[in-house]
């Protein structure tokens, strides 16, 4: 049993017991276990790597003491970026990269302010979120721009980020778990996640030490706004078109994934596999309950309800398992 | 163990330091020689924590200058002062709680492999051989300094010091909040470093935790030197009288 | 000789240049007028007010636009600011039975014409003393809506009786979806419907629309008519049948207004109908309305439409004019 104390030691592991339990759950109980149909799982795995790679950068800016209210606000310019790339006849493959490369500038942008002000991320970022929305409603005038004949369905770029691997595994997904991956190595095993933690835990310990916070959370930002801009690409791609509408709401539930996770909103304590559950529950817990038959006219209670009682189990096991 | 061989360690002179108006320190000399435990007392708002932050890198002076080994050095950044050898313990916890003990005592200073991933089994068997230099005995090195005691948990800072060679290690009210039987705990922490021939400045409210372990005594009030005395010529009450005077002084 | 020569030309050219003036001068130049809007950072609103700037444009006038994004008490706020600069004239998106009543009334007595536009008291005139309304029914647009899916239903045979008709909405509670859901059950009656249900969509966020009509249409294979009741419902009902695994025409779908995927939808056969709100026309009626208010008192209700698109040519025309954010 040596390996089972070794695992609940890890700190995301109640989360996942949990999570577990909650999958379950709904494979069983939903009506002809609806749950695990394969379109329902293809639909899952397409749709919440939208929120859920943004929430992965949040995650790490979380524990490095720092929060980013303007993904909601990026998200849409950099789509809008690289929209208007494509219009002016710019192959997919630059203005891509053009729109990773502006939600870079923009996350320097917010770290820059943060750490020269020496303000709460949250008004600079709140700042920042009602700034660049500004910019991009006069800039756009908010109206759709439509894309599909410039990255046309099948075409290589179409399907590098909205397409399928062995024709249900949706690429999304992919993208997730390498990002994941990528800033679960970087937070866990490199020598910058100590940094990262240690600006989060202590700050004051961390400069005495000499670690360059301002830089540790200048970065944090970049990286926040660079997977925002990924994000923004890989949404645009798949519905075809610049939306106004698109990142609402990303900046409080990116948050609230990541508190699910284990994440804390003080810093220096939180988990790539926590923040991984964390964007994996919401949408799980919106889809299952539909999936039940649950009346879908006020599900949000309902959704309100579950998460609620998803983190005080949570911290029950937490708990039980110290 | 007095071992004052001519040129002291660390030398300061003649410190200035202002913060906006206020004048914090009002031309300073201070000496630590090596090998040797000094004592810096005073009241609160004396500048003792001030002075020692400028000998770790934390601030800079507006004016005077710093002799380390016989050289004029500048000390710009707390890792200037550590290339120098001076370590700091923090009375403001000077570990990340949620932390490990390994990350902690590395902090900054992470062994790592290719590309910077972190060597985990270096940085544990380092941290397990700082722990037991120091004779702390702790379970494992992954587990968060949260779970420590007081008196554990400054004995990790400590051993942090110890480890990466400081020749000279600054204690700033290392027993606040501490029990009875945690003080001893750090006191003989400090007195190992005094068997590793290293200088100590251990800053204090507490005049009979200083007797104890250190052999000189400089005390401070309102930004100067008030007086410097070895412990041989005085005793805790002639020290507190000293301070107490000093406070009422000018 | 000369001199006089050159007098003749200047007093031509000023003349000429007087008159050139003259006929610059536009009929409403001079004139302010604001609308005081709920809309907010989607694109329908936009078309709008290429509708009103277009109108101030050929009349010369000055309009502005607030965009209170749902927020009722901003709306209210701006509604007091508005009349605060005693504009020519107001039109104001009615969306609430009481609120907007005194405020109104209040505008009225101050002698600041205000009319109703896009979304009107549901007692029309008899709720809210505005002078007219100019906008959709939305009401009747709906129910016109709702009759072109089931009479599609029953020409493919379908029993009505069992059917079960979804109706999305982004924000459920909103004053549209009230309207328009009444517009839709109103048809159901009458095609013998009973079974139905209303989902709340979750917002105006696109992923979190799709994420909740796929899995409703998995868990409901009952679902007979699939109607959006806003725009981004209506938008991500192709992608939501197609995710659910439907075949183009299992399912009866139709919505609101004509953004590019909705078109599309149409055209590949998912959707039925969407219906163009022409909503240029009630930013472009409401300046002029105001601004023949202002000449002549004329006080006209003018319904803009509910124009049912549901075939290819129909789609050619709005394809036409969307670029132009006229449609």
């Amino acid at each position: 049993m040596e390996w089972v104390r070794n695992f609940l030691r890890y700190r995301a592991a109640n989360t996942f017991l949990v999570f577990i339990g909650l999958v379950m759950f709904f494979s069983l109980l939903t009506p002809n276990y609806l749950f695990v149909d394969r379109r329902n799982l293809a639909a899952l795995g397409k749709l919440f790597p939208d929120l859920g790679v943004v929430a992965l950068g949040v995650g790490v800016l979380m524990i490095c003491g720092e929060f980013d209210l303007s993904v909601s606000s990026v998200l849409p310019f950099c789509s809008y970026v690289f929209v208007r790339l494509l219009y002016r006849g710019f192959a997919p493959f630059w203005a891509f990269w053009a729109a990773l490369g502006v939600g870079a500038l923009l996350g320097l942008l917010n770290g820059l302010i943060t750490v020269k002000t020496k303000m709460p991320s949250f008004i600079t970022t709140l700042g920042t979120m009602m700034f660049w929305r500004g910019v991009l409603y006069i800039w756009s005038k908010m109206m759709p721009a439509g894309i599909r004949n410039l990255v046309p369905s099948g075409s290589l770029f179409e399907r590098t980020f909205a397409g399928t691997v062995g024709s249900f595994f949706p690429v999304q997904a992919l993208w997730f778990a390498l990002f994941a991956v990528i800033l679960g190595i970087l937070l866990h095993y490199h020598r910058f996640g100590n940094w990262i933690y240690a600006t989060g835990d202590n700050r004051d310990a961390a400069r005495a030490m000499g670690i360059n916070t301002d830089l540790v959370k200048t970065a944090c930002f970049m990286i926040v706004g660079v997977l925002c801009g990924f994000s923004a690409c890989m949404q645009a791609v798949r519905i075809g078109s610049f939306a106004a509408t698109q990142g609402i709401g990303f900046e409080l539930r990116a948050i609230a994934a990541c508190v699910v996770g284990g994440t804390s909103l003080r810093g220096g304590v939180g988990s790539m596999p926590g923040i991984v559950l964390g964007a994996l529950t919401i949408p799980i817990l919106d889809n299952g309950l539909i999936l039940l038959r649950v009346p879908v006219f006020g599900i949000s209670a309902f959704i309100g309800i579950a998460t609620i009682l998803f983190v005080v189990l949570n911290s029950y096991v937490e708990r039980k398992t110290r | 163990m007095e071992r004052q061989n001519g040129e002291p360690l660390v030398r300061m002179v003649n410190i200035h330091k202002w913060f906006g108006r206020v004048y914090a320190l009002r031309g300073v000399d201070f000496e630590v020689y090596r090998g040797e435990t000094v004592g810096l007392i005073g009241d609160n708002g004396a500048g003792k924590s001030t002075l020692i932050k400028i000998l770790s890198g934390y601030h800079q002076a507006d004016q005077g200058e710093i002799y380390f080994e016989g050289q004029k050095v500048r000390i710009s950044s707390p890792r200037d002062a550590r290339k120098l050898g001076i370590e700091t313990v923090y009375q403001e916890q000077a570990l990340a709680p949620n932390l490990s003990i390994a990350r902690n005592i590395f902090m900054g200073r992470e062994p790592v492999r290719r590309w910077g991933i972190i060597d985990r089994k270096v940085m544990n068997e380092e941290s397990m051989k700082a722990l037991a230099n120091l004779g702390l005995r702790l379970r494992s090195p992954d587990l968060p300094v949260v779970t420590l005691s007081g008196g554990e948990r400054q004995g990790v800072a400590i051993a942090r010091a110890l480890h990466f060679k400081a020749k000279l290690v600054i204690l700033d009210e290392p027993t606040v909040a501490l029990s009875v039987k945690e003080v001893e705990e750090v006191l003989e922490f400090v007195r190992q470093l005094q068997r590793e021939g290293i200088s100590v400045i251990f800053i204090t409210h507490n005049l009979y935790h200083a007797y104890d372990i250190a052999e000189r005594f400089v005390v401070m009030a309102r930004g100067k030197k008030m007086a410097d005395v070895k412990k041989k010529d005085t005793s805790p009450e002639e020290l507190s009288q000293l301070v107490i005077k000093s406070a009422f002084a000018e | 000789m000369r001199r006089n020569l050159f007098m003749v030309l200047l007093v031509s050219v000023v003349l000429v240049g007087t008159l050139a003036f003259a006929q610059e001068k536009k009929p409403a130049e001079g004139m302010y007028f604001r609308l005081v809007t709920h809309g907010g950072d989607d694109p329908f609103w936009a078309v709008v007010q290429k509708g009103a700037m277009d109108a101030a444009k050929e009349l010369g006038c000055k309009v502005d636009i607030d965009l209170c994004g749902g927020d009722l008490t901003l709306q209210l706020k701006r509604f007091e600011e508005a009349v605060a600069m005693k504009p020519n004239g107001i039109a104001l998106v009615i969306n609430d039975d009481t609120a907007w009543d005194e405020p109104v009334k209040r505008a009225l007595e101050q002698g600041i014409p205000v009319i109703g536009m896009n979304n009107d008291d549901s007692e029309g005139a008899v709720g809210n003393p505005r002078l007219c309304y100019i906008g959709q029914s939305e009401k009747a647009a709906a129910y016109r809506l709702a009759r072109r899916l089931f009479d599609e239903a029953k020409a493919k045979g379908i029993d009505l009786s069992k059917a079960h008709v979804a109706m999305a909405a982004e924000v459920p509670g909103a004053n549209y979806a009230k309207i328009r859901a009444s517009g839709i059950l109103e048809a159901m009656k009458e095609y013998g419907i009973t079974s139905y249900e209303i989902i709340d969509a979750g917002g105006l966020e696109m992923t979190t629309v799709e994420a909740r009509e796929t899995a409703y249409l998995l868990a409901h294979p009952e679902t007979t008519f699939l109607i959006g009741l806003g725009g981004i419902c209506t938008d991500r009902l192709t992608a939501s049948l197609k995710a659910a695994g439907k075949q183009p025409g299992e399912i009866i779908a139709g919505g609101f207004d004509t953004t590019p995927d909705t078109l599309a939808g149409i055209k590949e056969g998912y959707v039925t109908a969407t219906i163009d709100q022409q909503q240029y026309l009630q930013g472009y009626f409401a300046v002029y309305v105001l601004y023949l208010y202002n000449k002549y008192g004329f006080t006209p209700n003018i319904d803009t439409g509910g124009y049912l698109v549901d075939s290819p040519e129909k789609i050619a025309l709005i394809e036409k004019f969307s670029p132009e954010h006229i449609r």
